[in-house]
Parts: structure tokens; sequence; C-alpha cells
């Protein structure tokens, strides 16, 4: 099992975020929109961080409440993020490239 | 045929607001200023937010032939007058907040103002769950009685922005049908080329 979609976002940030901040973040908003049940169904994955952009993984059929979580991402550790699907994709390697 | 897709409620500033808009995938962005009209050379709403239909009249009439959308802040009171008003592009500050009568709804759409959708706080998780189940039940409301919808993040700042398909995405999560939602994406902007 894995993700097998992936959702290329560029981000507005104001300030650095680190990896292990935006997963739970983006995690904790995906459950209290989503409920636990959904949430986990989503199979949320985030691949790539930087203060730009993230590749997130999530399961075929999903993409649609992916990215309404992404679009509840408003804050990571106090610095203000707003994340923009760019593209998605069935390869990580397509979603990277198109970034 | 695509239809344009317009934000139709950027408070902020306007340049950076619009820019933002243009950024996250908008073919437009509506700059908007509270009882007045913002300073950009491109779409701009009037945002009227008054305690009452009578205080909010005098502004609609002077702003009106300016703006490209006159959108009424009607959280105070008044929705009733401001369904019925054809200088009235859309009402904000009730889809979110109450459980509206189908009968209001009717109005609007005889007179064909629009009920606007602000995402703000599904997106920023303000009563969440409270504001999810007032805008699952007035989205049904509005096809029951054929009410147009915009939609919007609300957003003040550019960090409160966000793409025309991630607020799809968060419109039928919170009861809009693909179609429904398509088609407040692409109202503001029909809006903004017939007047």
């Amino acid at each position: 099992m894995g993700s097998d979609r992936y959702l290329a976002a560029r981000l507005r940030t104001d300030g650095p975020i680190e990896k292990r901040s935006f997963v739970a973040a983006l995690t904790r908003e995906a459950r209290s929109l989503l409920g636990d049940a959904g949430a986990a169904h989503l199979d949320l994955w985030v691949y790539d961080l930087d203060d730009e952009s993230c590749v997130v993984g999530c399961r075929n059929g999903e993409v649609d409440r992916a990215r309404a979580a992404l679009a509840c991402l408003t804050e990571v550790d106090g610095t203000r993020v707003a994340p923009a699907v760019v593209t998605v994709s069935g390869t990580i390697r397509t979603a990277r490239e198109r970034l | 045929m695509t239809s344009s897709r317009a934000e139709p409620l950027l408070r902020g500033d306007p340049e950076a607001m619009v820019a933002a808009a243009r950024d996250a995938g908008w073919d437009e962005g509506v700059a908007a200023a509270e009882n007045s009209l913002p300073e950009i050379d491109g779409p701009r709403a009037a945002l009227v937010s008054r305690d009452s239909p009578d205080a909010a009249a005098g502004d609609i009439a002077r702003l009106r032939p300016d703006a490209d959308l006159v959108l009424v802040d009607a959280s105070s009171g008044g929705a009733g007058a401001y369904a019925r008003n054809d200088r009235v592009d859309g009402i904000t500050g009730l889809a979110a907040e109450r459980f509206l009568d189908p009968k209001l709804l009717r109005a609007a759409a005889r007179h064909g103002v629009a009920l606007v959708f602000d995402l703000s706080p599904v997106i920023r998780n303000r009563n969440r769950f409270r504001a999810m189940k007032r805008l699952v039940a007035n989205a049904e409301t509005c096809r029951d009685t054929g009410c147009p919808a915009m939609l919007t993040a609300g957003a003040t700042t550019v960090y409160g922005v966000r793409a025309p398909r991630e607020l799809a995405a968060l419109a039928r999560l919170s009861g809009f049908t693909e179609d429904q939602a398509r088609a407040a994406l692409e109202l503001p902007g029909r809006r903004l080329r017939h007047g």
C-alpha cells in the first residue's frame, strides 16, 4: 500500500517551515476536517518540503479531500502558510518536474 | 468553452491581494473595500457593511455606479431587504452563520442576488463544525430555490488566498454539488463582464 496520487503545491510563507511540523499541522487539519476515519483513508504523506513548495501524496480517488485538507493549512508553528496545488500527477517524479 | 473564475472578495492591500489571487490560479481577483472602493486599476467590489438597510442604502446608491460588484454584509440584519435589492450582487455574512429561510433565498433568486459562501471559518477552523452544518444546509436550500451562489476564501491578507480548485474541494465538503461549485466560481466573472 502507498500513495498513488501526488499533489505538488507552491507555498507562500512568512518564514521557514520544518517538515516535521508541517506533517503534524497537515495531519491535524485533515483530522479536524474529515474526521479520523476520513483522514486515515486519505493516506497523506509529505514527500518533499522546502520554503516554497511541497509534494504530498494521497490515495487514488482522494485528491479532492487532500486538496481540501491542504487548503485548511494556514499556520505551521506560528509561520503563516498558504498552499496552492499546481499539479496532480500519478508519479512523484512528474509532480516534482511540474513544480 | 471554459468561463473565467474570479475571487470576488479580496480585502487588504489591493495590488498584493490581486497578485496573490492570480498566483493561486484565479483568472481575476476583485479587490474589495468596506463602504468604499479600493484604489486599484482593475475589478473592484464595494463591501457595504452597515447596521441597517436604511443606513446601507446610501452607500449602495453611491458606490453602485463605479463598483464592478456590490456585496452587502447582512450579519447585522436586513437580509430580507438586501435580497430584494436589484443593485446588490451578493449577500455576505450569512451562509456560515445561520440556517437560511427558503423564502429569503427565493426572493434573492428573483432579484439576481447571490448568497456569498465565505469559507474562511472552514479554512481557518473558526468553529468549523458549526459553520459547515450551516453551509451544508444553505447550499441545499440554494439548490432548492435556484438562488445563485458565489465562493470566496474571505482573505484579508495574501496568506488567506486559496486557489479556485481548493475552494471547490472545500465547497463540495460543505454541501455543494460539482456543478453548483463550478457555477459559484464562475458567477463573479460573469457579473464583471456583463455588469
